[in-house]
């Protein structure tokens, strides 16, 4: 089962396609869940906050209902920032029963939710079930030449209980891009915080640690960084001073390595092909 | 009384704190006024369609708000009533000529809408039964036409929107994704264009001047005698 | 067992800021501290002193919640928690520090930072 989240329906579906497209190729069938809500973005820490958790615990019990339907219950997202809040979600009302009870009897037109409910992040899946050695099979067009410098942002890899991998370093993404053929550039920025929201409140905040992120990556020597969060996209691209050095997605990349480029939009595609020294198409 | 009136079951509500006995089978606005009150606000069509007489209502020892149209909705012993003849809203001005019809152009207009917390409180008073909830997501989720195919029969009443803990005014997006919906995206009715056309070209202005210049007796005439179907 | 500003952010969080003797690791590791007026090292000593003060600064609404801090605290106060326990404290009262009619280009940011912000930075 698959939660797309807001962004990736409208500003971000080139994340949505690619990371779609590749699934399949991988031999995973992601289907949208039914009647999903937004999820809330970020989940508000005060511990005797309920009306803020709802919007998440209602995605959770439709996935549940789909869950019985389909007898999987694993719901993957996209989203670094939706894994984020529903995972969190999750295992807040695993332990804390009294919280569920009250939720459950607000949402009176809903079903109970039971806490059953699995939240992966597509990387995970990527590198749990399929593996890499798989990715590595898969990969037709190895991307020589490319200097990647993966980008994690804060949400998927902190706190540390549900974090998909060491917060202090990180391991997944630069195997990943190995196993598609590219080289993976560990610059120390790679784990720092893109600053989020911030540009709703104030745009140059953004634009400044966007800034400083992407003299990092270039002066370790990538020419291209890739994200996993559609926030983390956005505030990257914010347009400052220097020359930019493209940011793309990390599916775009596996969705080029993997032969299957028609699916990217065609920006992003003339980018990662004059980068490899292809003939532009 | 005579044998054959039947006695006439009275129930017990409460208008504002004070009890009245009122016959059970009256809508709300009719029970009201047969206490006495007289409706100069909060009333419209009396058939349900105009969405002016919300009414907020408790039932006896029952903790739950209900809402409905004060129109439409009978008695019952134990109504606690409050009229909300009107509900505070602002819209921002914009120009529907300049507008695109997606749904970043409402979220734009409206980006309260993205305070949604889900807490489906709307689609729990609109008297409707609305999925209310639902519509405002789709316009987060970027899905303009199932906003407006979900708030199709909104009648603007305003209940959900005073009740919303994110302080959204539904009524007001919902007529912006309709507008937009109607004006860009819908298919056009054939027919309305070609009589429009005909109208503009003048075919039925000479009945129509006709029509004026008779008398009320020969009005009263043509349409006493008109074709009716039975 | 604890006062004032503490005590209310005890209720909020569970988090004993006692526990913390200053070592500035939060502060040095934050990303955007250099914007901040009160670093957070220092937030949590205004909570340790009951220093009101402190809900006026810039620093509750420029914290992203990154979760640096938390990470790599050596006594495992969840500082990021703390922050946003001073944040809902001023946000319960109704304060609203953006208002998202006033925002430029708001119809091309992606959602979730409208969403995120909604839910920071609004009462």
């Amino acid at each position: 089962m698959y939660f797309p989240g807001c962004t990736l329906k409208t500003t971000a579906l080139n994340y949505e396609e690619s990371a779609l497209a590749v699934a399949r190729k991988m031999g995973i069938d992601l289907i949208e869940l039914d009647r999903w809500n937004c999820c809330g973005a970020v989940l508000n820490l005060a511990i005797d906050s309920v009306i803020h958790h709802i919007g998440a615990v209602r995605d959770l019990v439709r996935a549940q209902e789909m869950g019985r339907k389909l007898n999987d219950n694993r719901l993957v997202t996209l989203c670094s920032m939706c894994y984020n809040v529903l995972k969190r979600v999750n295992e807040l009302l695993k332990i804390d029963s009294e919280k569920l009870k009250t939720i459950n009897e607000f949402m009176d037109e809903e079903e109970n939710y039971e806490c059953g409910i699995e939240v992966l992040h597509f990387i995970e899946v990527v590198r749990d079930l399929i593996g890499f050695e798989k990715v590595r099979e898969l990969t037709v067009k190895p991307l020589n030449g490319l200097k990647v410098a993966p980008f994690y942002g804060c949400t998927l890899l902190r706190p540390k209980e549900i974090g998909i991998d060491n917060p202090e370093n990180p391991t997944t993404l630069e195997n990943l891009l190995e196993a598609i053929g590219a080289e993976a550039i560990k610059f120390p920025h790679r784990i720092k915080c893109c600053s989020a929201y911030n540009v709703v409140y104030d745009k140059k905040i953004a634009v400044d640690r966007a800034l400083e992120i992407r003299k990092a990556a270039n002066r370790w020597g990538a020419n291209v960084i890739a994200t996993t969060c559609p926030l983390c996209q956005y505030n990257l691209t914010l347009p400052s001073r220097r020359p930019s050095i493209p940011v793309v997605y990390f599916t775009e990349l596996m969705a080029y390595a993997f032969g299957i480029e028609n699916v990217l939009n065609p920006e992003v595609r003339k980018v990662i092909s004059s980068l490899l020294g292809e003939d532009v198409k | 009384m005579s044998n054959e009136e039947k006695k006439i079951k009275m129930v017990k509500i409460y208008i504002m704190g004070k009890m009245y006995e009122v016959p059970e089978g009256l809508t709300i606005m009719k029970a009201m006024e047969y206490a006495g009150y007289k409706f100069i606000r909060g009333c419209g069509c009396r058939g349900g369609f105009c969405g002016a007489c919300a009414t907020v209502y408790r039932i006896g020892n029952d903790y739950k708000l209900y809402t409905g149209l004060a129109c439409q909705t009978t008695v019952q012993e134990g109504m606690y009533l409050v009229q909300i003849p009107f509900v505070p809203a602002e819209k921002p001005k914009y120009d529907i000529e300049k507008l695109r019809p997606t749904a970043s152009t409402v979220l734009s207009i409206f980006p309260e809408i993205t305070r949604c917390v889900a807490c489906n409180t709307c689609t729990k008073s609109c008297p409707q039964n609305l999925e209310v909830m639902d519509a405002i997501q789709s316009l987060i989720r970027g899905n303009l036409i199932k906003a407006a195919e979900l708030s199709f029969d909104c009648i603007a009443c305003g209940i959900c929107s005073i009740r919303c803990p994110a302080e959204i005014v539904h009524y007001q997006v919902f007529q912006l994704v309709r507008r937009l919906y109607g004006k860009y995206l819908s298919k056009k009715a054939k027919h309305l264009e070609e009589r429009i056309n005909e109208i503009l070209q003048g075919k039925y202005k000479e009945e129509l001047e006709k029509l004026t210049k008779m008398s009320i007796e020969e009005l009263k005439k043509l349409y006493e005698s008109r074709e009716i179907e039975t | 067992m604890f006062k004032g500003l503490a005590q209310k952010v005890y209720e909020l969080t569970g988090e004993n800021v006692y526990l913390c003797f200053q070592c500035g690791i939060c502060s040095g590791t934050c990303p955007l501290v250099s914007i901040m007026d009160v670093p957070p090292n220092q937030v949590v000593r205004m909570i340790q002193l009951n220093m009101e003060d402190v809900l006026d600064s810039n620093t509750l609404w420029i914290c992203a919640s990154c979760y640096n801090c938390t990470v790599r605290c050596p006594r495992g106060i969840d500082t990021a928690r703390v922050i946003n326990a001073l944040r809902n404290i001023k946000m319960r009262k109704g304060l609203y520090v953006v208002n998202l009619r006033k925002v430029p280009e708001v119809g091309e940011m992606p959602q979730i930072a409208l969403v995120a912000a909604s839910r920071k930075l609004m009462g």
